[in-house]
């Protein structure tokens, strides 16, 4: 009897050793942006003399953004762009809602893909800081995204990453 | 007839002790062959791996070694393999550049001052990332086979 009961018990112990062991091994999901999140540069005006670039930047994907990532190259053979524009960004009244949440824009009110399909918003970025010319953008869309019963703030990643090139206008 | 021997009570007991003791043995044996175990977003780190995505550069002209973080997960530091023909090194970014002490987050990006020798045919960047095991906070430096990026010079 005393037998049964520690083979038993045995059994059940490894057995839940051996599941917490194999369970990290089970992929979770990360989350990622849904298939068909981009955006676009519609137009932009880089005025060098005083060093600002205007971007219009549309939404021509199928789904909501909650802001994007921008950076850019400060050499014309620069391949990875790394000068952040989000701390640049001149924040102004064109009826957007735009904030700065860990190093990007935010469009509209945080915690909701606010900036819809079809969308546009105008942003303004101040290079005087920079010092130096740019010559391409690149931009990441982001989304808020429920994982788990949490809010992340999710990068769409190298799939809907837009590089633009850009020259002085004025 | 000799009736000497252990009573049936006492060699059940021993037989289940010992099978004890030898599936614990063989139980911490099996585990320190695993080696610790890290986990990064609820599942092992080396799974975690595979979602790094990240973009690098070296500009030789400008003696610099530029890589941008575009995915969701965080890179605490970066493994460098400098290889000469002949021979390889292999250093911690953090400790030949001003690499940011709390990594690259998602979206970040690093630009920065790396002096390679004239000889240098290639450099492979794998990222480490910080999990946690049962001792705490621990980095896991990615596969280099897997996941190392490679910059030819």
């Amino acid at each position: 009897m005393i037998g049964y009961v520690l083979l038993v018990s045995l059994a059940i112990v490894m057995a839940g050793l051996l599941y917490a062991w194999l369970s990290g091994w089970i992929p979770k999901d990360i989350p990622d942006c849904p298939e068909g999140t981009s955006l676009m540069v519609k137009d932009y005006t880089y005025d060098c003399t005083n060093q600002r670039i205007f971007l219009t930047i549309a939404n021509n994907g199928r789904f909501g953004v909650g802001g994007y990532f921008i950076k850019a190259t400060t050499k014309e053979n620069q391949t990875v762009a790394t000068t952040d524009l989000a701390t640049p960004i001149i924040l102004q009244d064109n009826g957007e809602d735009v904030a700065i949440f860990e190093n990007s824009v935010v469009i509209g009110p945080p915690n909701e893909n606010r900036f819809l399909p079809n969308n546009e918003t105008p942003n303004v970025f101040d290079l005087s800081s920079i010092g130096q010319q740019i010559y391409r953008v690149d931009i990441v869309p982001a989304r808020w995204q429920k994982e788990d019963n949490r809010l992340r703030y999710i990068i769409c990643g190298e799939d809907s990453t837009l590089k633009e090139k850009v020259t002085c206008t004025t | 007839m000799g009736k000497n021997g252990v009573s049936p009570v006492i060699a059940t007991v021993l037989l289940v002790a010992m099978v004890i003791v030898i599936a614990l043995i063989i139980f911490l044996w099996f585990r320190g062959l695993q080696g610790e175990v890290i986990t990064k977003f609820g599942q092992n780190i080396e799974l975690t791996c595979s979602e790094v995505e990240f973009y690098a550069e070296y500009d030789a002209s400008a003696t610099e070694l530029r890589i941008s973080n575009v995915g969701n997960i965080p890179i605490f530091g970066m493994k460098v393999k400098i290889e000469q023909p002949g021979s390889y090194t292999t250093e911690n970014l953090n400790e030949i550049s001003s690499w940011p002490s709390r990594g690259l987050g998602q979206g970040a990006a690093f630009s920065g001052a790396v002096v390679l020798d004239a000889g240098v045919e290639r450099i492979v960047l794998t990222p480490v990332l910080m999990g946690t095991s049962d001792k705490g906070a621990k980095t896991f430096v990615c596969d280099e086979r897997q996941f190392g990026q490679e910059i030819i010079l």
